[in-house]
């Protein structure tokens, strides 16, 4: 018979909840993985485990094999192709699949629902052909697919440069890139640079290679580019900008990532306005646990830092929930934390420095028709 | 709006789906929305105001403007 209670229902199959749903079942709680995909690897991994080897998406991505095998192997239980559509506070998980509605009801639940594209409102957004840079790039994880015709990448962020050179990989040069990082970016960044420039080698030295492989690809770059808008009828068309046009068949925005909050704000939980990378994000402590003492948060969800701090916070949260339902007592969980924090340190070095390199502008959008003002 | 990677790319044979009355191949496990860009549609919905043209815009599930009354997705949602 089933029991009443699942003791930690983690929401989320990305690298936060694979490695929160792995570790928490093996310290012996009985653990549930619910999320929305057919397969786990949350978007970053999407589609992982039906990667080849030689992949155009990279050895970044490829690396999350191990977090997915590990998972695969755990003995907590998975139930993918599911969308959690309410949670009370209570504890109580409402999910709709097809197969029908449910409801689970867990001690602690974690959400690791992750990070999503900031969107991008330009004039003309929303006509057919224009779409996010991470679209682009799931149209390649999951099917092997490429943009036909002419892609234009537009905005600024390392994913914006890692899209493109997998494209070239791909086979499928984009056909112009158009970057929005305003000059005071890099005087800003520049200024950081003595700080973070020995934690951040890492990071800075992809960024670097990813910009080299796209220039040496031959792919038109035009910078400091403002004033970005879609032309078309019923579809792109052309996309334009203060100081020139291209045509073009697909657009591919992207303007950095921010925290997926749908759940945290829904539970009404506590946000802060995290002014370095412009974005909200759910109040949480060190071990990623919130007011509500049955909820808590890891991963992108929670703050935006990338995939190998992902797995790590997830890690913490495990441990966290494990001493909650005192399965291990604090000084254990503390001193397995200690690690996992160091690591987690060396992960969050270059954070400040990407962040204000690929800092949005703030711009008042242009409007097609006079403002309300103008129309009195 | 999208295509197949050209070679060198494993030979996969596809799955036979048809969009709008159009028979083609897609690769297992892609989404419906990703079968109507491959089928070059100019539009997967049009908006219930005014009736504007939509494609898909994220393909993660989140922005929510690739909704099709007919799949079976019990969110409405094609990607």
């Amino acid at each position: 018979m089933p029991p009443d209670r699942i003791d930690f229902a983690v929401i989320g199959a990305g690298p936060a909840g694979m490695a929160a749903a792995t570790l928490a079942a093996e310290l012996g709680l009985d653990t549930l993985l619910i999320d929305e995909q057919d397969a786990p690897g949350g978007q970053i991994y999407r589609a992982i485990e039906g990667a080849d080897d030689d992949s155009p998406l990279g050895g970044d991505y490829l690396a999350g094999r191990l977090l997915v095998d590990e998972f695969r192997e755990s003995v907590a239980a998975y139930r993918p192709a599911a969308t959690v559509w309410h949670i009370d506070p209570d504890g109580t998980v409402s999910l709709v699949s097809a197969g029908g509605s449910e409801a689970i009801r867990a001690r602690r639940i974690l959400l690791a629902t992750g990070a999503y594209e900031r969107p991008v409102p330009i004039p003309g957004w929303t006509l057919p052909g224009v779409m996010t840079a991470g679209a682009a790039q799931i149209m390649l994880k999951t099917g092997d697919l490429v943009p036909a015709g002419r892609a234009v990448l537009a905005g600024q962020g390392p994913l914006l440069w890692l899209v493109a050179a997998q494209l070239i990989r791909a086979g499928a040069p984009p056909a112009a890139i158009l970057e929005t990082a305003p000059h005071p970016n890099y005087h800003a960044a520049a200024r950081l640079l003595p700080r973070v420039l020995w934690p951040a080698r890492r990071a800075l030295w992809k960024g670097l290679k990813l910009i080299r492989e796209v220039k040496r690809a031959g792919i038109p770059i035009r910078r400091e580019i403002a004033g970005l808008r879609v032309l078309g009828r019923d579809r792109i068309e052309t996309v334009a900008w203060d100081s020139g046009e291209l045509p073009a068949d697909l657009l591919l925005l992207h303007e950095g990532v921010i925290p997926n909050t749908q759940i945290s704000l829904a539970l009404q939980l506590d946000h802060r306005w995290d002014a370095a990378q412009l974005c909200w994000r759910p109040v949480v402590d060190e071990w990623g646990a919130t007011a509500l003492s049955t909820i808590a948060v890891a991963g992108d969800g929670g703050g935006i830092a990338g995939a190998e701090a992902a797995a790590l916070s997830g890690r913490l949260a495990a441990l966290d929930a494990a001493a909650f339902l005192d399965r291990i007592d604090p000084a254990e969980r503390d001193r397995r934390a200690r690690p996992i924090r160091a690591a987690l340190r060396r992960e969050r070095a270059a954070r400040p420095l990407l962040d204000r390199l690929s800092r949005p502008r703030s711009s008042s959008p242009r409007t097609t028709s006079p403002p309300a003002a103008a129309r009195r | 709006m999208f295509r197949k990677r050209p070679e060198p790319a494993p030979a996969k044979a596809g799955v036979p789906v048809t969009v709008e009355g159009r028979d083609i191949r897609v690769p297992e496990g892609v989404s419906a929305a990703a079968a109507v860009l491959l089928a070059g549609l100019p539009a997967i919905r049009e908006t219930a105001v005014t009736g504007a043209p939509r494609g898909p815009y994220c393909l993660m599930g989140i922005c929510f403007d690739c909704l099709a009354g007919s799949t079976a997705s019990p969110t409405g949602r094609a990607a």
